[in-house]
């Protein structure tokens, strides 16, 4: 206990000690108290316009929240995946003379110390935005940190330190959430969608006593009834049912014998954890598989050429063994968005737009390249590779032949985004073939302006400066390509002015290519 | 005294390790040997309480699991993983308040200065080199003053001087009746330390000597004599 003690006290020291020597603390700080304060005022516009600054629908939104966040947490507790050990705690406390009921405890301080900032929040919020009284606000401020800290310790208890209930007993359980969950919001939306679609519907559904009898978590929605709204039978039975319950629940938890199985599954976890931070750490983008390993099919690819072509290969090689090939999310979201747009096309009064119309797909397509982070390719994996710096070939070959793979994704998923609307908008075949290169440009300008910002200028930086001076370069780029798409426009017309935005789009991206190309001389770019 | 009784360990349907039972008394160091896939690993991440497991593993005659077995173990993994935001000198002032181990600080200087830390010991986990994270790892271990040590490949990654240090202390510690196992594939490194070997395949013991039964003979003829990879990589 002392040594967990010590462990604490001197990490938050020395993090804080590290911290107030970068001066990007004192900008996060800014930003988060700027953040704070928009979402403050914002929300509190949104609260007021509705008219439901009261205590009572504020009783509402807590019962939302607790209907989402405590089923949440017992599935996520579980799945033994709610506490997040590192591998250093694997390797010290796992070994060391502390109760491991002690270890989960000490694991369980983020999340109660989370509690205790939404309990301020609640608290401040239930004041400012739904003129609840101070005195009300303190109650359940006290209620929230000492009941919900003791229930969720116990739950973890429960679930991390369960040492006789079978593996299919939390599955189970598991399963029950989520039907649970699934319920709860498909009988909200149903009738959201079968009355009207406002606030007082849901405080209706909400308010009745069946809810407020749900074991545990109807319970907890029960105290928040009898303290802003008044006491009636049901919230004072709920109130009492809940108190009651937590203390069992304590009870159990203290008498549990627990010698420390779970550490298998919190050591394999923090593994898993630990890969994807280093994978975010690297490339700014993770995988969100846990604990299952990919399949892949057996396939074999011919080799024609040598040295960074031997680049190209492999990775077709690799995306062959892939069941979707080189299909994924992006290229069913594109579909998606084709049909979409190709509907709007059918429905919609596209003509409103005159000779406009030919810029409504650019325009998504622009704005979505532009905000979307993007996915995971293979380029980024060839720089952890010592082999591609040794393969005897020059640096913008190695680039090229490293995302040549991602060009002929772009392909199909610009044919798949543009064809459906082309159709439907009746736009030449000339344009909608610059509208599919258009995309290609994007895609490209975004992958290597990427690279630029991630081994060449930003490395340095963390992932959320790289992906910021990424937008900042694609942004000039588009800026430049517009500019010389009016000109184009003015001098010689339509499809002069496209040509000459996809024209400028290429050259910059090549010139960010070329650069980026550096990062392919040495693996000390990436560090 | 280290005592592994009917140890099995399954991962799904994976026999990885089959009822394997072996003891390493005081004052005795055992090794553990084996090639890739044998099981080591699993045996000593069980003894180390992060696996479950049927049968039983017991440190002084007590449940490997139980506090008072913790109190007196020592481990250093195969992978180090040092806190981040911890000094090398706030590792072992971790370990010392955790066991309650008595060490003192002058015992804490020597030791750094033995494994060359000294001048590292401001240096916060996140900017050590693997060699030297495994060299904390060692330190932290022994800092524990334990009666059982139990070490993972632990001359990965350390220098020549670390790995001439470490084999003295293994001696030192044997001297003083502690109970050490060390898993390894560096036959080279243990030749001079062991008093028994264990060689595993396939999840079971395959043969185990004491170094008398063993009558003096070279370590690695008697491993490639019953795993047979020795002799398949001649004829290679």
């Amino acid at each position: 206990m002392q040594g967990l003690i010590y462990l604490y006290q001197r990490t938050i020291v020395n993090r804080i000690k590290k911290a107030v020597k970068k001066p990007t603390t004192y900008v996060g700080l800014v930003f988060v108290v700027f953040y704070v304060v928009m979402i403050f005022w914002s929300f509190q516009m949104i609260i007021n316009d509705a008219k439901i600054a009261t205590p009572e629908n504020m009783v509402t939104v807590l019962s939302c929240i607790i209907l989402s966040i405590l089923p949440s947490n017992v599935i996520s507790y579980s799945k033994r995946h709610g506490l997040l050990f590192r591998p250093s705690e694997v390797h010290f406390v796992f070994q060391s003379p502390v109760s491991p009921k002690t270890i989960l405890m000490f694991a369980g301080i983020k999340s109660f110390a989370g509690n205790l900032l939404i309990g301020i929040a609640i608290f401040v919020f239930g004041i400012c935005w739904f003129h609840a009284g101070v005195g009300q606000m303190l109650l359940y401020f006290l209620f929230f940190e000492v009941f919900e800290t003791i229930l969720e310790a116990s739950i973890i208890i429960f679930c991390y330190g369960n040492e006789k209930l079978h593996e299919k007993f939390f599955k189970g359980l598991t399963i029950v959430m989520y039907i649970f969950m699934a319920v709860i919001a498909g009988i909200g939306i149903y009738l959201l969608m079968t009355r009207k679609m406002e606030f007082s519907v849901i405080r209706e559904y909400l308010d009745m006593p069946v809810i407020q009898l749900i074991p545990i978590v109807g319970w907890n929605i029960a105290v928040a009834h009898l303290i802003f709204v008044g006491p009636n039978i049901i919230n004072v039975i709920g109130t009492a049912l809940f108190l009651t319950s937590t203390l069992g629940m304590l009870y159990v938890a203290r008498k549990m014998k627990c010698t420390g199985e779970y550490f298998e599954d919190a050591e394999k976890f923090a593994d898993e954890i630990q890969t994807k931070r280093m994978e975010v750490k690297k490339r700014g983008t993770v995988s969100l598989r846990f604990g299952k390993k990919k399949k892949y099919r057996e396939a074999a690819v011919e080799y024609k050429g040598n040295y960074a072509k031997a680049i190209y290969y492999r990775q077709l090689l690799e995306y062959k063994k892939n069941r979707m090939f080189i299909f994924g999310w992006n290229t069913f979201m594109c579909l998606v968005a084709g049909i979409v747009i190709g509907v709007y096309g059918c429905l919609g009064d596209i003509e409103a737009f005159g000779q406009w119309k030919v810029f409504i797909i650019p325009g998504i397509v622009a704005y979505a390249v532009f905000i979307f982070s993007g996915y995971p390719t293979k380029w980024s994996k060839e720089l952890e590779s010592p082999y591609t710096y040794l393969i005897p070939d020059t640096s913008l070959k190695k680039v090229w032949y490293s995302t040549k793979i991602e060009h002929l994704r772009a392909l199909i998923d610009g044919i798949l985004i543009t064809v459906p609307g082309a159709i439907t908008f009746q736009i030449s075949p000339v344009i909608a073939v610059l509208t599919v290169l258009l995309y290609m440009c994007l895609m490209a300008n975004r992958l290597y302006y990427g690279m630029l910002a991630d081994t060449v200028i930003g490395k340095n930086l963390g992932s959320t400066g790289r992906s910021l001076i990424k937008m900042f370069l694609q942004g000039i780029a588009m800026v430049i390509a517009m500019i010389a798409a009016a000109v184009g426009y003015v001098v010689w017309g339509l499809e002069a002015g496209f040509f000459l935005m996809i024209l400028f789009m290429a050259l910059l991206t090549f010139a960010g290519a070329a650069v980026a190309a550096l990062s392919f001389v040495k693996m000390e770019a990436l560090d | 005294m280290l005592e592994v009784q009917e140890l099995t360990k399954k991962y799904g349907k994976n026999l990885a390790v089959d009822h394997v039972s072996f003891a390493i008394p005081d004052g005795k160091v055992g090794i553990l040997l084996g090639p890739n896939g044998a099981g080591k690993s699993t045996i000593i991440k069980s003894i180390a309480g992060l696996l479950r497991y049927e049968g039983g593993v017991g440190i002084q005659k007590m449940p490997a699991r139980s506090l008072e077995a913790k109190r007196i173990f020592g481990y250093v993994p195969e992978m180090p993983a040092m806190f981040e935001a911890l000094t090398v000198r706030e590792h072992i002032e971790y370990i010392r308040r955790a066991y309650n181990s008595g060490i003192t600080d002058e015992e804490v200087d020597a030791l750094l200065k033995r494994f060359e830390l000294d001048d590292k010991q401001d240096k916060l986990g996140n900017e050590l080199s693997k060699g030297m994270m495994q060299k904390v790892s060692i330190c932290c271990a022994l800092a524990v003053k334990p009666k059982v040590l139990m070490l993972d490949e632990p001359m990965v990654g350390l220098d020549p001087a670390a790995i001439k240090e470490l084999k003295e202390v293994v001696l030192e510690l044997k001297e003083q009746g502690v109970t050490i196992l060390i898993s390894t594939h560096m036959l080279e490194m243990v030749k001079d330390l062991w008093d028994i070997m264990i060689i595993m395949e396939k999840g079971k013991i395959e043969a185990a000597f004491t170094r008398e039964q063993a009558q003096n003979e070279d370590i690695e003829e008697l491993f490639f004599k019953i795993t047979g990879g020795g002799e398949e990589k001649c004829k290679d």
